[in-house]
């Protein structure tokens, strides 16, 4: 852990959520943001302790936000630190977490993504907390990361998985033929990969990410994927069977105070004829907690995903049945009668699914429920248009410029039979084998030398 | 005989004699009068090549370059003794280029004999060991048997062997003489012990359904060390490697066949050696001109100072092998030990493929091609670089015969397949010493590598450590951006191996870094500050220093039509002559103002005169320019990569006492026992939060009960 970086991670959970919370720790939190934020009260940077209304500079966007701003030793960490609290969009976090991030790299500051459970250990490293709290910062890290690992592999199992796969094992293939070129030029058999040959392979893989970048849904437009909503009375095991069919817990929530998480959504993929799909899953669970203070903003909230609901799953308990179904009947609802591990004797009406989230009883036909009603829909999302995440985007985008600065670097070779400078072709190759790693999975030296040996045989 | 040593080295190969030197080096500069002995069954074969007579390669020249910047001896060794200089590469980027050289193999191995024979503090001893003596966890001593005893170097053998003009006598007898060998068995104590088994820990050679015990031709096996060892709680592997035929020179039509020639411009491997690198003007220049200085590397002690190449050069032929031979191994596969289920062994390299592997695994090919080498000038052997095999000898020889050129081949030594014992290597540290065991050092093979580089890098890495263990000093650990031997120590201590590990350009991720121009840059001065490098080389790396950074003062100042030289030198078109004719027209012109004005106040900054600069540095300049933008990308995560490794992981840490830590990293941790927080990041299934629950659970210390101090 290197304390003289500065970090940076979405504190509020993850979803859609009333607002969205960034989160800085670090000494160069103020250099960085000062190179992006402007306010009418902050005259100079660093500012003073506390919040400050203040505008981002997102491209052409001035966004609005507030800025807690902490100063070392005050702070949760010991370090200079600082809060951005901006509209809940998930998007809209995931694009300033990128555009700080790139702020630092054109500005020379060492800021990187927090690491699980980052902003508690500096906590501890600085004095901040204690031993005693410091115990409870591994099992918060290890559940993060757990949730963490569970993402990246249903990631992989997912289209743009799959497509990622299929880059990395392509673009392996053609760094192993630039490699052999390299590595093994005195042995008889390797012949280097021709530059024509290869100028094509990667202008190949190139256009295919271009291709599915431009096709891709930006989280703006993942307003089209199907919102399957959640309802019912409070204790209908809504959270449970949210949680269920999702396979994970939802991430741990942060313990900062003053986010909200009133309206949770999180992808789903679902099986289609055409492979997998996403659809949303929303769940109002949190409205339950408050019943009776339930505000004007947030009834809005729960009407307006209910509006736009593609699928309502209408929620009872078979503990409790006497108080649902809450929903009339409607095309678009679904009755759910929750818990029937609990309440063996009960049986289902016909118009309801029995599930149990705890033994996952009926949850298979749940899911074929779901695909059976939005395959339609999402098909025309998953056939071949793939739903980014802006970190996804990043890294694709990353990889394609990549590939660019190495069809540079061919460019002039074309036409002639080996290149003066593959070992300059290779870092480009490796960085974008690099990037797509992080979705099409990891992609070692050792693997590359590996497709090599397959391919050749090299050795006297 | 002393009763103890310092430092005792076991095993007289490649890994053996350059941690001898890298431990009598340091003890030398560093330690007074600390004194290291080198236990070898037989003294004669010290520093034998025992399989291709060749040094260098890619990534393995680079290594070479390492080796000889940290003040060993494979550079000088191969300088004095080659007799085919070749730069691989050399249509690519500096990065890529690897030196490599056909040795004189008697002529190589006389010489690594002559070098160890120059240190004084360093005694030689004939003989194996009984057994490696271990109290409380740290080695102590080795116990030697009856018949053990100090050699002597033949000074006769010496002059003959300077002289250059026929076969290289071995420089040490093979045995004691008898009032020096021991009448009973007898223990050396020793704080540190660096054991270099090669391919003899239970070595079996096969050819065909033959089988004999023995780590090489004519020589024994050590068969106790792997039970000391298993003993002592390590975890052993079994591996093979593999040998090809040699021919008899005379038997082949050799001027029939293609020839393959070395450079005409040969560049030596070490920073002391002459050079020849002006253009047009091929006159040998000694590296130094500083007059007399102080250290062991005298123009009488590195034959290459004076000229370079030292030996006449030679050829190689090329051949290859037959599709009826190919059917003929195929028909045997049967005979072939590898095949026949015969060897134990479970992998052999995947880069290092026997004839009968190829076979099999490129059924297609009708020819492979086979390199024909000479292992020496004045022998008639022939060795067959492509054939390696272990197939029966019926076989081997149709197949020979059956290469163009090689109808009335005689064979002089068969090939064979070799098994032998090595330790995995996830038990030792990048330092070469053992976890388990404090003071016990291994190196080369039994560390689960391949080829006498790889090995001479962890000799030089253990005999180094070893001395620091014993001066009570800090251990030190290559980074991966200053070499490749970081590089392997790294990805030997935190990757399993499948197969022995060979060094390749593109294990390395900082590769437009670790070139093998600018080795000396990159580890001379470190070498200088560990007491691995003498006066001599310091002083010859010093005026090199001087002349580079001139040069690059140069090459920012200097401004052509608006353009720096730094700039021009980046063009593809760029070129040696144009650049330096543009220092040469800079230097006219300062030298035009300097004579107009009184005061000659030139010096710092300047060149000193650019008709004496070496084109090779020039040309060093040129490549960092060409990588400049990359190089800077990579500052970021070298940063990053060397906070990492400068974190320790103290010794009372384990992995399953640390609260919250996933199971999965704490098997890995624990298996692997990462000496620092940078080689933890890089085990296999430890992600980034395992790491920071591994920082909480060290900073938190190691007192489970007690309560903190606030």
């Amino acid at each position: 852990m290197q304390l003289d970086e500065t970090i940076l991670a979405i504190a509020s959970p993850p979803g859609r959520a009333a607002r969205g919370l960034l989160r800085l720790s670090g000494p160069q939190t103020f250099e960085l943001l000062s190179r992006r934020i402007a306010g009418r009260d902050i005259c100079n940077w660093p500012p003073p302790r506390g919040v400050h209304r203040a505008r981002y500079r997102l491209g052409a966007l001035a966004l609005p936000l507030l800025m807690v701003a902490y100063r070392s030793p005050h702070s949760y960490t010991g370090e200079d630190g600082a809060e951005l609290l901006v509209p809940g969009n998930p998007v809209l976090l995931a694009r300033l977490v990128d555009d700080l991030l790139e702020a630092g790299t054109s500005h020379r500051i060492a800021v990187r993504r927090a690491e699980p459970g980052e902003f508690t250990a500096r906590a501890y490293f600085t004095g901040r907390i204690s031993l005693t709290e410091a115990e409870g910062v591994a099992a918060t890290i290890s559940a993060t990361s757990d949730a963490a690992l569970r993402a990246a592999s249903m990631l992989r199992r997912g289209a743009l998985g799959r497509l990622a796969q299929e880059l990395v094992d392509q673009l392996a293939t053609a760094l192993a033929l630039v490699e052999a070129g390299i590595d093994f030029t005195d042995e008889e058999d390797v012949v280097a990969i021709a530059p024509d040959d290869l100028h094509e392979r990667i202008t190949q893989m190139r256009a295919t990410i271009d291709q599915q970048l431009d096709r891709a849904v930006g989280m703006e437009q993942l307003d089209a994927i199907p919102w399957v909503v959640l309802t019912g009375p409070p204790n209908a095991g809504k959270s449970t069977l949210f949680n269920a069919l999702l396979g994970r817990e939802r991430a741990v929530v942060s313990d900062v105070a003053g986010t909200t998480r009133d309206v949770l959504t999180e992808p789903l993929m679902i099986d289609t004829p055409h492979g997998g799909a996403e659809i949303m899953l929303v769940d109002l669970a949190g409205l339950d907690a408050t019943p009776d203070r339930m505000n004007q903003q947030m009834q809005r909230q729960a009407r307006e995903a209910i509006d736009r609901a593609e699928l309502l799953l209408d929620c009872y308990a078979a503990t409790d049945a006497s108080r649902g179904p809450l929903l009339p009947e409607d095309a678009r609802v679904v009755r759910i009668l929750t818990k029937v591990d609990l309440a063996p004797g009960t049986s289902t009406p016909p118009d309801a699914l029995g599930v149990s989230g705890e033994t996952g009883e009926g949850l298979d036909q749940l899911r074929a429920l779901l695909s059976d009603r939005l395959a339609s829909r999402a098909v025309s999302l998953s056939g071949d248009v793939l739903a980014l995440t802006p970190r996804h985007e990043a890294e694709l985008r990353a990889a394609s410029g990549h590939l660019a600065e190495a069809l540079e670097l061919i460019a002039p070779a074309r036409g002639q039979r080996h290149f003066d400078d593959p070992e300059l072709i290779a870092v480009s190759l490796r960085a974008a084998l690099d990037a797509l790693g992080e979705l099409g999975g990891e992609m070692t030296p050792d693997d590359v030398l590996g497709r090599v040996f397959a391919s050749f045989c090299v050795g006297k | 005989m002393q009763d103890s040593y310092d430092i005792i080295v076991i095993g007289g190969g490649h890994a053996g004699t350059e941690a001898a030197w890298a431990a009598s080096s340091v003890l030398a500069t560093r330690g007074g009068r600390g004194r290291v002995a080198l236990i070898t069954m037989d003294p004669a074969r010290i520093g034998q090549m025992s399989c291709n007579p060749a040094i260098g390669g890619l990534g393995k020249g680079q290594m070479v370059r390492e080796i000889d910047a940290l003040g060993g001896m494979m550079g000088l060794a191969i300088d004095a003794t080659g007799i085919m200089f070749k730069m691989l590469n050399t249509s690519k980027g500096a990065a890529v280029r690897g030196p490599r050289a056909q040795a004189d193999k008697y002529a190589y191995a006389a010489e690594i004999q002559r070098l160890v024979a120059s240190r004084s503090n360093l005694d030689v001893i004939a003989g194996t060991i009984d057994d490696l003596i271990v109290e409380d966890g740290r080695v102590i001593g080795v116990t030697i048997p009856a018949g053990a005893g100090i050699v002597s170097p033949d000074p006769d053998a010496i002059e003959h062997n300077l002289r250059g003009d026929s076969q290289a006598k071995p420089v040490y007898p093979s045995h004691p003489r008898d009032v020096e060998a021991l009448r009973a068995p007898r223990t050396i104590r020793s704080d540190a012990v660096v054991l270099t088994t090669g391919t003899f820990a239970r070595g079996l050679m096969h050819t065909g359904e033959t089988r004999t015990a023995g780590g090489r031709v004519d020589e024994g096996a050590a068969q106790g060390i792997s039970n000391t060892l298993r003993r002592l709680g390590f975890e052993l592997g079994r591996l093979k490697t593999g040998t090809p035929p040699r021919l008899a020179q005379e038997s082949i039509a050799w001027d029939e066949l293609d020839a393959q020639v070395g450079d005409e411009r040969p560049v030596p491997f070490s920073d002391l050696s002459a050079r020849n690198d002006d253009p047009g003007e091929a006159r040998g220049k000694p590296a130094l001109r500083n007059g007399v200085i102080e250290g062991w590397l005298h123009e009488s002690v590195v034959p290459s100072m004076r000229r370079f190449p030292v030996l006449p050069q030679t050829e190689c032929r090329i051949t290859q092998t037959t599709a009826q031979a190919h059917e003929l191994i195929r028909a045997n596969l049967h005979r072939a030990p590898m095949f026949s289920g015969q060897v134990d062994a479970e992998c052999g390299p995947r880069y290092c493929p026997s004839i009968e592997d190829k076979i099999v695994r490129f059924a297609d090919r009708e020819s492979h091609h086979v390199f024909l080498e000479p292992e020496s000038l004045y022998t008639n052997e022939i060795y067959c670089n492509g054939i390696s095999t272990s197939l029966p000898v019926d076989v081997q020889e149709t197949m020979v015969r059956s290469m163009p050129g090689c109808a009335e081949a005689v064979i002089l030594k068969w090939g064979y397949a070799v098994e032998y014992d090595m330790v995995w290597p996830h038990q030792i540290d990048a330092t070469c010493m053992t976890k388990r065991v404090r003071g016990l050092f291994l190196a080369g093979q039994i560390n689960c590598t391949t080829g006498y580089e790889e090995a001479g890098s962890q000799g030089l890495v253990a005999g180094l450590n070893a001395a620091r263990l014993v001066m009570g000093e800090d251990a030190v650990r290559l980074a991966r951006d200053e070499g490749y031997i970081g590089v392997m120590m790294d990805d030997l201590v935190t990757k399993t191996p499948r197969e022995p590990y060979r060094m390749f350009t593109s294990r390395a991720e900082h590769r437009l870094r670790l070139r093998a121009e600018n080795a000396d840059e990159r580890l001379t001065p470190l070498g200088r500050e560990l007491g691995l490098v003498d006066d001599v080389r310091w002083s010859a790396y010093e005026e090199r220093a001087a002349h580079l950074q001139a040069l690059r003062n140069a090459f920012d100042r200097i401004h052509v039509e608006g353009k720096s030289l730094r700039a021009l030198a980046r063009r593809p078109d760029a070129s040696v002559s144009s650049i330096r004719t543009h220092l040469e027209r800079d230097e006219i012109a300062a030298s035009a103002r300097t004579n107009g004005s009184k005061a000659n106040e030139s010096g710092s900054g300047r060149l000193p005169v650019t008709a004496d600069l070496p084109g090779e540095l020039l040309e060093r300049v040129m490549t960092e320019a060409k990588y400049d933008g990359y190089l800077a990308r990579q500052q970021a995560e070298i940063k990053r990569q060397r906070a990492a490794d400068h974190q320790k992981i103290p010794d009372w840490f384990e992995p399953w006492t640390a609260k919250g830590l996933r199971a999965e990293a704490a098997e890995t941790l624990q298996k692997y026992r990462p000496a620092t927080m940078g080689q933890a990041a890089r085990l296999p299934g430890v992600n980034p939060a395992d790491l920071t629950i591994l920082a909480v659970a060290i900073r938190r210390g190691p007192q489970r009960t007690s309560a903190p101090i606030a």
